[in-house]
């Protein structure tokens, strides 16, 4: 797959522009599932899709198939877009909550799936993203901040920003559970 | 922990229920490729930003280039001014009632630090001055006092003032003609004096610094 994506990407490098709808098809499906997680409308999320494949071609002379896979690279702009997309929406968070570093991370006992989806819905839709790629994805810290980092940040201050992050996730969650379980 | 994250995967799996329902329309690709900015035409984009770039570049070079060549011209015509023969940098003054006797205490003024403290600017050779007189006369107009009064000695202004007077002499008829000639006379005694006391200190300095009186031997030769 990956060696595939690099020959593509070479005869695209050398003028073979057509070759990127290669690109499109072999991607677009997996790009979608990755947006749709965090954009609920269809239409919306395949301007974003759209949007992502056209960013990756203008900025195709700056994807390294060293650091990661076509794929990662994709989903790293289409992360970012999608927060573009939401940000322009104005969406705001839902929950604004303190949360305080006395606060514990784990869940409440006696949490259920369903419960814990309705506190997931209350987060930001960048705080859903991130819980999607490191629990459902069970991706790794570094491969998660290389699609959450933005270009010119140290990918080992990006890990270490991430994992408090989840952290600080966690609290929240604690709290909007706990919220949920007095009403 | 562990539970956690079955607990998490099981939470989130609507939303991943919901993100697979979500097909790629089919015209995807064809969206994209429309979108696309043709290669040839962002590469001709990219050439218009480059020369846009170098033409600003070479614009401001050429001006820097030139304002350097402007100070260096400036420059060099300041030097050629003050290279000018010393005649030419004579100020005139044809109003002035004693013109002679003036320039002659200016440049005895002169002589007298000339001999305290060197000059920057050697005087250049003498030339014959054939310089035609109108010239001449327009270029004394303009240059600084002090740079004038540094660089003409007191012969060269003489030798100016009596040719001046050798074309002025003809054409003396009127009544302010016959004055500034009384004034160049008077003058032309001063000078006479001068010279006359500058001969005999000089005379005696000789005379002092040739021999030394002793009171026991009465004169011994140095």
């Amino acid at each position: 797959m990956t060696n595939e994506d690099n020959i593509i990407i070479q005869r695209i490098r050398n003028g073979k522009t057509q070759e990127f709808g290669l690109l499109v098809n072999r991607h677009g499906p997996s790009l979608m599932l990755f947006v749709g997680r965090i954009i609920e409308q269809q239409k919306d999320v395949e301007d974003v899709v759209q949007n992502t494949f056209v960013a990756a071609y203008e900025h195709m002379k700056d994807f390294d198939s060293q650091k990661a896979s076509l794929l990662t690279w994709l989903q790293r702009i289409a992360y970012h877009e999608s927060l573009y997309h939401l940000r322009k929406r104005k969406r705001q968070l839902l929950l604004p909550l303190d949360v305080g570093d006395d606060i514990p991370d784990e869940l409440p006992e006696a949490t259920t799936a369903e419960q814990l989806d309705e506190a997931i819905q209350k987060l930001t839709s960048e705080e859903q993203m991130l819980l999607q790629l490191y629990y459902y994805d069970g991706r790794p810290l570094k491969e998660i901040a290389y699609i959450t980092g933005k270009a010119g940040d140290s990918l080992n201050r990006e890990v270490s920003r991430l994992s408090s992050r989840l952290h600080r996730i966690r609290q929240k969650l604690r709290i909007i559970l706990t919220r949920l379980n007095n009403e | 922990m562990n539970n956690d994250k079955d607990l998490f995967r099981q939470a989130l799996q609507r939303q991943n229920e919901r993100a697979a329902k979500m097909k790629m329309p089919e015209d995807m690709e064809q969206r994209v490729m429309k979108s696309l900015t043709p290669r040839p035409l962002q590469a001709e984009r990219e050439l218009k930003s480059k020369r846009f770039f170098l033409s600003w570049r070479a614009v401001g070079s050429g001006l820097i280039a030139a304002s350097i060549l402007l100070l260096l011209v400036i420059n060099i015509g300041k030097n050629t001014t003050d290279d000018r023969h010393p005649l030419a940098q004579q100020s005139i003054r044809p109003n002035n009632p004693q013109p002679a006797a003036q320039s002659i205490i200016e440049e005895k003024k002169e002589e007298t630090m000339a001999v305290v403290q060197p000059k920057e600017k050697p005087v250049k050779k003498q030339r014959p001055v054939q310089i035609d007189k109108e010239q001449q006369l327009a270029k004394a107009e303009t240059p600084s006092p002090t740079k004038a009064v540094k660089l003409f000695t007191t012969a060269d202004s003489l030798y100016y003032y009596l040719t001046q007077l050798e074309n002025q002499m003809g054409e003396c008829r009127d009544s302010t003609c016959l004055a500034e000639l009384s004034n160049l006379m008077r003058a032309d005694e001063r000078i006479k004096g001068l010279v006359n006391k500058i001969i005999h200190k000089q005379v005696e300095t000789a005379y002092k610094e040739e021999y030394l009186v002793d009171t026991t031997i009465h004169y011994i030769p140095l």
